[in-house]
């Protein structure tokens, strides 16, 4: 099911290229965007706010064309990554405006704004003004400003940044919360282990283009250029690498020092898996485990660009 | 909120615009400008003495239409309305707005109204004070003036209320359509200055002639001035309106093009 959709957009910033020719479709669960810094991930998350009008194509949220902000943000909160908070304006007044203007009536604009600071662990820093919050702070008011409508599709831009370890964690359970409710939360960032730890699929971007997307592991497994790595746990590694060494596809064999296991690179894993396979079911070699050791987001986000490089 | 109008968003854009305007240093200018004519009036009344309280009703008329509607009303709107959505996107506050689930006309016309109510009100306010103290010599000198000034309050409060949307509407337009608008409206107030010594068919062609026939006639002219006859009040607001209608209509046309670019 697409919720979010972006058909042959474009988007330049005067001569400067923001996105080019973006088709992409994203569903339920948590969406990762993956990329420099540049790369285009703010732009594409602005389009789809309706905060930034495509200069070519469309972009939909639930079906709702962005050239309808007042229907489609009903759907969509969004956390700009850059959003200051006017000088005047205390935490909870700045909730309570945003759920006037969601169209809350005043007692419950204030009743609502309450909750989601509360939500958000502001509710003692509530009546000062927002413009003096720590980094921190502000990060979590920008979050309690996309819930405040408590929509379905949540849009958020670097929002671990300037968060605590705690912030972060906390941070982590409100998206995962979220989608297993069955929302849609697309996050931006450029920190690699993040995106593993929380997306269910990753979107690389990279000079205003996708690159790739899909789940890290099938991600992999589009990149043919790059031999897949795996790590055998066993009791003979020396053994078992000379085995492994003269199979037709692989690329290279070392032994972890001390550890018991053997690493392999190969462009045949489907060989690799199915000999392994064998080797323990007949009792060689002490094998106890076999994994993939190169479909972590680091990895990946590599080799995605290393491949990019060779066909530009 | 249904698919209708709304309301209570909007409402909540009025409140929100009147609170900035009235509460904050958005409204310096607006207060400042407003300010100029109650001080000119105060000053006035320290200076004036009893003997001159005669001279009350052209200096009334003096101060409301050169000062009052001529200038003050004029940049106090300037600097409110065309910096309406200007000032947020300086700040980097403009995605706040922008992420309303609202239309982006209903936007634009909630906010107009928000700011031309702040407007309104402080020159209803500095109005009010004005001519309480240019009557100050004549209640000096004895002469009852609570119905003068009464009278006068009512006399230039259409002229006021009129003039804040008419050059709201134009102000606000000039804001959106234009990055750094400050060069169109120092033209658009020397154009209206320059009213009274235009030729008749010319007069026609500003605000300040429109506005100022919904006010009661300026009494002292100088030499240079092209003196028309005054215009009929009830075509005065039909050009107002339209003028308004119109300015507000591209506006609202205008607003889809509001953006939040990342860098602001």
């Amino acid at each position: 099911m697409t919720i979010v959709s972006f058909a042959g957009v474009s988007r330049f910033y005067g001569e400067v290229l923001g996105v080019a020719g973006i088709d992409l479709s994203i569903g339920p669960g948590i969406t990762g965007l993956v990329g420099p810094n540049g790369a285009g991930k703010s732009t594409l998350l602005g389009l789809a706010a309706a905060l930034l009008r495509p200069d070519r194509g469309e972009v939909r949220v639930g079906g709702i064309p962005t050239t309808k902000p007042g229907g489609l943000l009903r759907l969509v909160g969004a956390c700009p990554q850059r959003l200051a908070f006017p000088p005047w304006a205390t935490g909870i007044g700045l909730l309570e405006e945003a759920a006037s203007l969601a169209g809350l009536p005043r007692r419950a604009a204030r009743r609502r704004a309450g909750a989601v600071l509360a939500r958000v662990g502001l509710e003692e820093a509530g009546p000062r003004r927002a413009a003096g919050y720590s980094k921190g702070m502000q990060q979590r008011l920008k979050v309690a400003r996309a819930l405040v409508h408590d929509p379905p599709v949540l849009l958020l831009d670097e929002p671990l940044d300037g968060l605590d370890p705690v912030g972060r964690e906390w941070m982590m359970h409100l998206m995962r919360e979220r989608a297993d409710a069955g929302g849609t939360v697309v996050v931006s960032t450029h920190v690699l282990h993040e995106v593993e730890a929380i997306a269910d699929r990753v979107v690389f971007v990279a000079d205003g283009r996708v690159v790739a997307s899909g789940a890290l592991g099938e991600v992999r497994e589009t990149i043919r250029s790059e031999p897949a790595r795996y790590r055998v746990v066993c009791g003979a590694p020396r053994e078992l690498a000379a085995t492994l060494v003269v199979r037709e596809g692989t690329v290279s064999v070392g032994v972890e020092p001390g550890e018991g296991a053997v690493l392999v690179r190969t462009f045949d894993q489907d060989g690799l898996l199915a000999a392994v396979t064998r080797l323990a079911a007949a009792g060689r070699f002490g094998i106890t485990g076999v994994a993939p050791v190169d479909r972590d987001a680091e990895s990946v986000y590599a080799y995605v660009m290393a491949e990019r490089g060779r066909s530009r | 909120m249904s698919g209708g109008l709304p309301v209570p968003a909007l409402a909540a854009l009025i409140r929100a615009e009147l609170r900035r305007a009235l509460t904050t240093r958005r409204g310096a200018t607006l207060f400042l400008a407003a300010a100029a004519p109650v001080l000119l009036a105060g000053l006035r009344a320290l200076s004036t003495g009893g003997g001159a309280a005669a001279a009350l009703t052209s200096q009334t008329s003096q101060v409301l239409h050169l000062v009052l509607l001529r200038s003050a009303l004029v940049l106090g709107t300037a600097d409110m309305l065309a910096k309406l959505f200007s000032a947020d996107r300086q700040e980097g506050t403009l995605a706040h707005l922008l992420l309303a689930p609202l239309p982006r006309a209903a936007l634009v016309l909630g906010r107009f109204a928000g700011a031309a109510a702040a407007v309104a009100a402080a020159f209803s306010a500095s109005l009010v004070l004005t001519a309480a103290l240019l009557a100050v010599p004549a209640a000096r000198a004895g002469m009852p003036v609570a119905a003068t000034v009464a009278g006068t309050v009512a006399g230039y409060l259409p002229a006021v209320a009129a003039g804040t949307v008419a050059y709201g509407a134009v102000f606000l337009l000039l804001g959106l359509l234009l990055r750094t608008p400050a060069i169109p409206i120092l033209l658009i107030y020397g154009w209206e200055l320059l009213v009274p010594f235009l030729p008749t068919g010319l007069k026609a062609w500003s605000l300040a002639y429109h506005v100022g026939a919904l006010a009661p006639p300026l009494l002292v002219h100088s030499t240079l001035e092209v003196v028309a006859a005054p215009e009929n009040p009830v075509l005065a607001v039909a050009v107002l309106v339209a003028v308004s209608i119109l300015a507000l209509a591209a506006a609202a046309r205008l607003a889809r093009r509001l953006e939040a670019t990342p860098s602001a």
